[in-house]
Formats: structure tokens, sequence, C-alpha cells
């Protein structure tokens, strides 16, 4: 009897031996204490091919909105890869990062449904979602599956209050982006005061956590809110909503929009002959389509930023990526692109550090990671027990002649208040 | 006013609908994305030859036409007499295939016509503002809508049309061919949704998914005004847009809410529509 038992035993092992050897094959360090012990030695990991999902909508909605920062992850992967020799980033020595597309289709549901399609794909670390209420979604769902998520450019506050330890948020969030605006309206104070604001927003996720923002620390700086102006974005007409802002005079527009929307509320306002003191606005202008789509319409727009192309005066980081970026698709990097393109950067070091494909090491890399080499303003970025960049910072900018200028944190031009009447 | 004119609009999104149901009993869902093909038509004729949406009106309803005949005679014409179920899945796929071509080919970017020639005009009557583009959409939306109604009521070839709305196979036994008269409504279906998407371009901005935000109203407004009413698409149209615009003054964020509210308010008590009865 105790021969067959030492016979089950034997096969047993021989069966862990097996399974830990097939484990290896995959991934050289298979716990966090493995990949500290190796990281001391000189590195001949190799994880061969690394597979991250990327979770952005190719269809939908936000398809539009989210293709620059399809093509700045791709650009992040080139040169994690070493394709690009000229961009002071190191390249991963621990193996190659091969990028597998989700489609979440502008869609919460479908987005966390391609959480666990990229993972049965091999994925073992995700970045993405675009909008607020798919990252919500899916950063939901990757916590269930353990997988790794770094969302960069969606800015719900409601992303980082629910505890989740597998999901890490780099770029702003809307109370950072308020907090900016209100921080800057102190400071053009004397020439500039405000004293009601009317809030104008679309009916999402994204606009409703805005305004909640807005109405927070308008509240915190006695600044009286005329009106709270949301709007459906499936709206074939905006002229009553822009009467209701008209008839309530306030020193300053506070305005969320998503795209399209934006167009159709900027021409209603020149159509009802109407300019507000100031548009301070989130979302849609920073988007390259609707900045072409509204043409002059667009001149003299406020709007928050996570990335300014003026730091490319004070980053030479910043400028290789954004000139990289630029001769890559022949566009500009915006905000959005540069929050995704260090999301990816991010997730590629810390998979370096974590020198392992197992997705519990690569949180914990995560969790620890710190590096004050960035492109984006702040000049780190640390995660926070809530999963948040804790260096994260914003800037304000307004369009003037065609392009964005910095108003804050330093002016690079005095802000141009009372806008002048829209062009007819 | 502003309301006024979103009505009309809105109308003239319908009226295609509204014909295609009267004469034939069948539902193009994928009517929202006829316009989109014509607001796209619309702005690549600015773009590329210069032309201002008003000039490019005749140029969106001929291509618009000619998509809803080869609709008609590719998808349409072997399942007319089909299953509800098969009817609808051809019309639904349409609108599927026509959005991701749409996609596909001129992205989803936002597009807009830059400074058309109505842009400076501007009514102001006692307070109330209304913009060139929308007063022009209107008026073009009301002389449209007019010009269908006299083709349908004082010409014989409308007659016809009405005839074969109301019994096919008597108007056969008279002479009248059914399969032209569907194409010919097609036709006109597709040329009313294609001036909309002309008409539109002088203010609105197109993307891929420009068909949703208007096709939903028109749905609703044929079935508001009554499956096949020229006149009830015409009266529901005006009331929808007149709904919308006064609700998104005190309610903003449920003016498009209200649309449906409406809809399932009358239907309590016409529940065939405004210009029907049992």
């Amino acid at each position: 009897m105790f021969g067959q038992i030492r016979h089950r035993v034997a096969v047993l092992a021989v069966f862990a031996v097996l399974v830990s050897a097939c484990q290896g094959a995959t991934t050289t360090s298979s716990t966090p204490a493995a990949s500290a012990a190796s990281s001391a030695a000189p590195s001949v990991v190799s994880l061969g091919e690394i597979a991250i999902g990327a979770l952005y909508p190719l269809s939908g909605a936000n398809a539009e909105a989210s293709k620059p920062s399809r093509d700045a992850v791709d650009l992040a992967v080139e040169i994690l890869n070493g394709q690009h020799p000229e961009i002071d980033i190191k390249p991963l020595t621990v193996g190659k990062i091969k990028l597998i597309a989700a489609d979440t289709q502008s869609n919460p549901q479908v987005c966390a449904s391609e959480v666990d399609r990229m993972q049965a794909a091999g994925a073992v670390a995700l970045v993405g979602s675009y909008g607020s209420s798919e990252g919500l979604s899916c950063s939901a769902r990757a916590e269930q599956v353990q997988i790794p998520l770094i969302a960069s450019s969606n800015s719900s506050p409601a992303l980082i209050t629910r505890g989740l330890k597998w999901f890490f948020h780099l770029g702003p969030t809307d109370e950072t982006f308020t907090q900016t605006y209100f921080d800057w309206l102190k400071t053009i104070k004397s020439t500039h005061p405000v004293s009601k604001i009317t809030n104008v927003y679309v009916n999402t996720q994204f606009g409703t956590d805005a305004a909640a923002a807005i109405r927070k620390y308008a509240d915190q700086n006695s600044i009286t809110i005329v009106d709270n102006i949301a709007y459906d974005p499936a709206s074939a007409d905006l002229t009553s909503q822009v009467q209701k802002l008209r008839q309530g005079n306030p020193d300053a527009v506070f305005y969320v929009s998503t795209g399209a929307d934006a167009v159709v509320f900027m021409r209603t306002l020149q159509q009802l002959n109407y300019t507000p003191p100031a548009i301070l606005s989130y979302g849609a202008f920073n988007l390259p389509s609707v900045l072409t789509a509204l043409g002059p319409l667009a001149d003299n727009v406020i709007a928050r930023a996570a990335w300014s192309l003026n730091l490319n005066d004070t980053n030479p980081l910043s400028k290789q990526v954004s000139d990289a970026f630029t001769k890559k698709t022949g566009g500009q990097m915006a905000e959005n692109s540069a929050r995704d393109f260090e999301g990816m950067i991010t997730m590629g070091q810390a998979i370096e550090k974590a020198k392992s494909k197992i997705p519990q090491a690569i949180r914990d890399a995560l969790a620890s990671y710190s590096t004050n080499k960035t492109i984006l303003p702040g000049g780190g970025i640390t995660f926070g027990p809530d999963g948040q960049n804790q260096m994260v910072r914003a800037t304000i900018e307004q369009r003037i002649g065609g392009k964005f200028v910095q108003l804050y944190p330093t002016a690079s031009t005095p802000v141009v208040w009372p806008m002048p009447p829209l062009p007819r | 006013m502003s309301g006024l004119l979103l009505g009309l609009v809105y109308a003239l999104v319908a009226t295609g609908l509204t014909l295609i149901f009267g004469v034939m009993r069948f539902v193009n869902f994928a009517h929202g994305e006829f316009l989109m093909v014509g607001m796209y038509t619309t702005f690549f004729a600015w773009l590329f030859l210069g032309l201002d949406p008003l000039v490019s009106v005749p140029l969106a309803a001929a291509a618009v036409a000619v998509l809803g005949v080869a609709t008609y005679l590719i998808l349409i014409r072997p399942v007319l007499h089909g299953t509800l179920f098969s009817q609808t899945v051809v019309t639904f796929g349409l609108l599927i295939f026509l959005r991701g071509v749409a996609q596909l080919v001129f992205t989803a970017q936002t597009r807009s016509v830059l400074h058309p020639a109505v842009e400076a005009l501007r009514i102001e009557l006692a307070g109330v503002v209304a913009g060139g583009p929308q007063l022009l959409a209107g008026l073009g939306a009301a002389v449209c809508i007019s010009v269908l109604w006299w083709f349908l009521n004082r010409t014989e070839l409308g007659v016809a049309v009405r005839a074969v709305a109301q019994d096919s196979a008597a108007a056969e036994l008279m002479g009248i061919d059914p399969l032209r008269i569907h194409i010919l409504t097609w036709a006109i279906s597709g040329a009313m949704v294609g001036i909309a998407g002309a008409l539109l371009m002088t203010f609105y901005p197109v993307t891929p998914l420009v068909g949703l935000i208007f096709s939903a109203p028109a749905l609703v407004i044929i079935a508001l005004g009554g499956l096949g009413s020229l006149a009830g698409a015409l009266l529901a149209g005006l009331l929808m847009g007149l709904v919308q615009t006064m609700v998104g003054l005190f309610f903003p964020a449920y003016a498009v809410l209200a649309l449906f509210l409406l809809y399932f308010a009358i239907i309590q008590v016409r529940p065939y529509g405004l210009a029907n009865r049992a």
C-alpha cells in the first residue's frame, strides 16, 4: 500500500516538475521574489514575446477621438522594442512587446468582455480604455480576472475611488483639471474677476462627473453657478440650451463636450450672435478633427490639457517623442496621445522591472513604480494606493490664431478675455 | 421659431420614410444612413469642387436617389413578400453596413462645411432670432414637402403612387406597373433625404454616426403622424421640433427624452397616429 502511495507521490512530483518547467518556458521568474533576485544579477532574462492588450474603440462614437491614442501606443511599442534609438527611452531587454488590438466599440460592456478575450488570447497586461464609462467597466473586469490595466486618457474621478488593486490611472482626473482651472482663475482674479459661471455639459458619465467637479470647486471658491445646462449628445439642435445660457449672462462658461456636439454648440452661439466672455472647455476642443471642423470658430476657446506642445520647449524627451509621433502619423501629438503614449511606456518599464510575464509580478512592479522621466507635466509618475498617478498635473491653454498657447502654469502669452465676437 | 425650423427638417427627413411605408408597408431602418450619404456627398462636393451646400442640393438628391433605387432592386425586392423579420434584418443590416463603410472610408472624423453662403444671414424679429442656415433648411424642407404633396395629389404619376399604396393588385389591373412605382418611390424617398442632408450640412457636422441622431426622431415622427401619412409627418415633425426646443429651454437634459414621452402620451388617445384613425 505504501508502495502505491509512494508511486502516486512520485507521479505527482514528476507532474509538478513538468508543470513548473512548462511555466518556466514562458516566464523566467515566476514570483516577485524571484524577479527581485534576478534583477540583482546581470540581466539575461528572456521573456520572448510579451503580449499586451490594447483596449481602444476602433468603431463607435469614440473611434475618431481615440485614433491618435492608438497611434501613440504603437509608437511607444516601437520604442520599447528598440526601433527608435534617437529617443531617450531605454528599450526593453527582457523581451519584445506584441500588441493585441481589442475593439471596445465605444461600449462599456464590450470593453469589459474584451478584457476576457485579451486574457484568453495570452495578454499578460492591458493598456487603454478611452471614455470614462469604458474605463469604469473594463477596470472592474480587470480587477476580477486579476490582470493589470493602465488607463490614461479617461478622466472620471470615479475611476480611482473604488479601491481597485489591479487598475492604474496615469492622466489627470476631472478633479485635477478643474482644480487647475480654478487655481488659474485665482491668478488672474485682479484683471478678470469671475463671480458667476454657467456649466454646460454633455449628459454622459464624462460630462456629469466633470460638471460635479466644477460645482465642487465653484462652491469652494465662492463662485455662483447661474445655470447647469446638460444636453443629450444625440441632440440635433442646441438652440434652446444656448438661449438659456445667454439669459444667465455668466462671466465664464465651463463647457464639457465630446465631439461633434461641440461643433453644433459653437455654430449655435454664432447663429444666435452670442459670445460668452470666456469658454473654459473640457473634451472636444482637444480633438484635431473638431478643431478643423470649427476653423476660426474655435479661436479663443480655453482648454485644459494633460499635455501641451509648449512642454517641448522645456522637456527634450517630450520634443523627441512629439517629433517622432508627427513623423509617424503626419499629425501633431496632443494631450490624449501623450497620455496614452506614457501609459504604454510605463507598462513596458514595469515589465522590465518585474522581469516576468506573471500578471501579479507586473502589478506589483507598477504599484512600486517610480520615475522622473516622463513627457507629461508634473515631472514624474508614481502610483498611489488608489492607483492614481500622484505626480500628475494639468495645463491650461488658449487657442489663438489656429494653435494652442499655454496660459498656466506658465503663460506664453496674455489671455484673450473677453472673447472677441465669434467670426461671421 | 427655432423649434418650428427644426421640426420642418425632422419632417423632411421623415417624409421619405413615411412615403416608402405608405406605398410598400416597409420600414427602412437605414434611412438615417441615407441622410449620412447625402451629407457626405455635400461635404466632399464642397471640399473637392468648392460647391456650397445649397448648390449641392441636386447632387445630394441624385446620389441618394440612386442609392435608394439600388437598395430597392438589390436588397428590398427579394424580400418584399418575405417575412417581417427578413425585411427588418435587410434594412437593419444595410444600416450597419453603410455605417461601417463610412467609418472605413471616411474615418470617424467630424467634418463640417466652413463658411457656407448662408452663414452670415440672420433674421431677428421681435427678439426672436433665427440663424440663416436653420432658416434656409426649414424653408427648403417646407418647399420640398409642398412639392411632394402637389406631386402626389395633383399629378397623374402621383395618383398612380397613391393607387399602388392603397391596393397594389387593383392598381396593376388598371395598367399601373407596381415595380416602376416602387422604384420611383425609393428614388423620391432618397432624393428627399438627400436634400435634407445637403441642407443640414450648412450648419450640422457629419460623422458616420449622424444617422442615429435623425433616424430615431424620424421613426417616432412617422409613427406619431400616422404611418404613411405625409400631412401627419409634417404635423408630427413640427410638434416634435417645438417640444424639443421648449423642453430644452427649461429642462435641457431631457429634450430628446421628451420626444418619446410625447409619443407615448399621444398613442394613448391616438394609437394610429395623429392623421390616421382606426
